[in-house]
C-alpha cells in the first residue's frame, strides 16, 4: 500500500503545480499591496489573532509551570522573610507617597499660577504579559487585556521601572504592545532635571535606544534620567523612560551620539501597567 | 483508503503543536536559533502526503505566519508557497535521501523561504536582519530528524 500512494502523486505535480504557484504568487502580491495601501485587512488580522489566543496561552505554559513549581516548594521561612521585606518596603513607600501627595498638590497650585495644564492622576490597570514576538525584527509583546477591558490604540504601557511601549493592536481578550525598543518606535522625552527635550528612537535592541539630533552643546551627561515629555500627546508626561549610558562627540558630525538604556525591564517584566488617560476619548482614535 | 481520513486530524494536531512551539519564548541566549517549526512541519506533510498538502495549504500556513509575526499579509504566503513548490518538485528524490542529506535540503529550503521573507521585508523598508536568518535555517535543519520521528509516531498513534 505504501508504494501505491506515492506513485499516484507523480501526476499531482504535473504542469498544474506551476500554475498553482503562479496563482499563490499573484494572490500574495495583491495581498501585500492591499495591506500596505488600505486598512481593511486589519479586521481579518484581529479575527485570526483572537483565534490564536489559545495557542498563545499554551505557549506560555512551560513558564507558568516553572513559577507554579517554585511556588509549591518555597519554604515557610523564605515566605516569612519575604513578607518582612515587603512590609518594610511598604512602610518606606507609604512615607514617600505621603510626601508625594503634598508635593503634587503644591505642584498643581504652582502650575495653576503659571496657567498651565494640571497633571492629571491617571488610572492604571494591571495586565499580564502572555506572549512575546517570535521575530527579532519586530518587537512586541501580547498582554491579557483587550477591547473588553477598554484598552485603546496608542495607550501607554509601563512596568514597575518605566515606560515599556504602546498598544498597537487590540483584540477581544488580548492586545499587542509595541516596545519602545522596536526599530519603528520613537518616544518624545526630556531630561528630568533640566528639561532638555529629545526623541528616543528604538534600534531593535532591547538594551539601548538612541537620542536623535542632540546638539553637541546640549547640557546632557551620563546617568541623566529621561522622562516622557508628553509632547505629541501620545504618552502621559513624567514617566521614566531611560537613563543616558554613553555620549559620543564626533567632530565630523553636527550632532552627538547619545545612547540611553531603557529603565523598564523590556526583556523580563511580566506584570505591566496600562495607563488610562482621562481625556483620550477627545483625541482622535490614533493609529500608528 | 482508510489512510485518507485519519491523517487530517493528525495534520491539524501537528500544525497546532508547531504553532505553539513557534510562539514559545526561548531564553535570550538561544533566541536567535528558534527553528521554523511551522515550515518544517509543512515540509514534513509535503513529503509524506503530497496528495493532501500542497501549494494551496501553503497559503494557510503562510497566513498563520503573517499573523504571528505581524508582517504584511502575503509576505509569508509567498515564501511558504514557494517552499511548497520547491519541495513538491523534488519530493520523490527527497524521500530516498538518508536523513542527514534530507536535513541539508531542509537547510536550503528553509533558508530560501527566510531569504524571500527578509528580502521583501527590507524592500518594503520594514527591517533588515542581515544574514542572521541562516541560523534559523540551521536550527530548522537540526530539528528535521526529530520532527520526522515524532510526527511519524503521532500519525501512527492517531491511526
Amino acid at each position: 500500500m505504501k508504494l501505491g500512494g506515492p506513485d499516484k502523486t507523480i501526476f499531482v505535480q504535473g504542469p498544474y503545480l506551476a500554475y498553482r504557484l503562479l496563482l499563490a504568487v499573484v494572490l500574495s502580491i495583491s495581498l501585500i499591496v492591499i495591506d500596505i495601501k488600505f486598512s481593511q485587512l486589519d479586521h481579518v488580522r484581529n479575527v485570526i489573532s483572537t483565534g490564536l489566543t489559545p495557542i498563545h496561552w499554551l505557549s506560555e505554559f512551560p513558564r507558568n509551570i516553572k513559577s507554579v513549581a517554585t511556588n509549591l516548594v518555597t519554604s515557610r521561612e523564605t515566605l516569612e522573610q519575604e513578607l518582612g521585606l515587603l512590609q518594610d518596603r511598604l512602610l518606606v513607600l507609604e512615607r514617600k507617597s505621603q510626601k508625594l501627595a503634598s508635593v503634587t498638590a503644591e505642584l498643581n497650585r504652582l502650575r495653576e499660577l503659571l496657567n498651565a495644564s494640571r497633571i492629571l492622576d491617571e488610572g492604571v490597570v494591571v495586565a499580564e504579559m502572555i506572549g512575546i514576538s517570535p521575530d527579532t525584527g519586530y518587537q512586541y509583546i501580547v498582554i491579557n487585556k483587550g477591547a473588553q477591558d477598554g484598552v485603546y490604540h496608542g495607550q501607554a504601557v509601563l512596568d514597575s521601572k518605566g515606560l515599556m511601549g504602546q498598544v498597537i493592536e487590540i483584540n477581544e481578550l488580548t492586545s499587542k504592545v509595541l516596545l519602545i525598543s522596536d526599530i519603528r518606535h520613537a518616544v518624545p522625552v526630556q531630561i528630568n532635571h533640566n528639561g532638555v527635550r529629545a526623541i528616543a528612537y528604538g534600534l531593535g535592541s532591547l538594551s539601548y535606544l538612541e537620542l536623535a539630533n542632540v546638539p553637541d552643546t546640549s547640557e546632557i551627561s551620563e546617568g541623566d534620567l529621561l522622562v516622557s515629555s508628553g509632547l505629541g500627546g501620545r504618552f502621559p508626561q513624567g514617566y521614566p523612560v531611560a537613563r543616558v549610558s554613553s555620549i559620543e562627540h564626533d567632530a565630523g558630525r553636527s550632532f552627538a551620539r547619545v545612547k540611553v538604556k531603557p529603565e523598564a525591564q523590556l526583556d523580563r517584566s511580566r506584570l505591566l501597567l496600562l495607563v488610562f488617560n482621562k481625556d483620550h476619548n477627545k483625541s482622535d482614535e490614533g493609529k500608528l | 483508503m482508510t489512510q485518507s481520513h485519519i491523517s487530517w486530524f493528525a495534520i491539524i494536531i501537528s500544525f497546532f503543536i508547531a504553532a505553539t512551539l513557534e510562539l514559545i519564548a526561548l531564553p535570550d541566549m538561544v533566541a536567535f536559533l528558534r527553528p521554523e517549526w511551522l515550515v518544517v512541519t509543512y515540509v514534513y506533510w509535503l513529503v509524506r502526503h503530497p496528495e493532501k498538502i500542497g501549494v494551496a495549504s501553503g497559503v494557510i500556513v503562510g497566513l498563520l505566519l503573517d499573523v504571528i509575526s505581524g508582517s504584511y499579509f502575503g509576505i509569508h504566503i509567498l515564501a511558504v508557497c514557494l517552499t511548497g513548490y520547491l519541495v513538491l518538485t523534488m519530493h520523490q528524490r527527497l524521500k530516498m535521501f538518508p536523513i542527514s542529506q534530507q536535513s541539508l535540503v531542509i537547510f536550503f529550503i528553509v533558508g530560501i523561504q527566510l531569504m524571500v521573507v527578509s528580502t521583501i521585508k527590507s524592500a518594503l523598508g520594514n527591517s533588515d536582519i542581515g544574514l542572521s536568518y541562516l541560523w534559523l535555517a540551521f536550527s530548522s535543519a537540526i530539528i528535521w530528524p526529530f520532527v520526522l520521528i515524532v510526527t511519524d509516531r503521532l500519525v501512527f498513534a492517531l491511526r
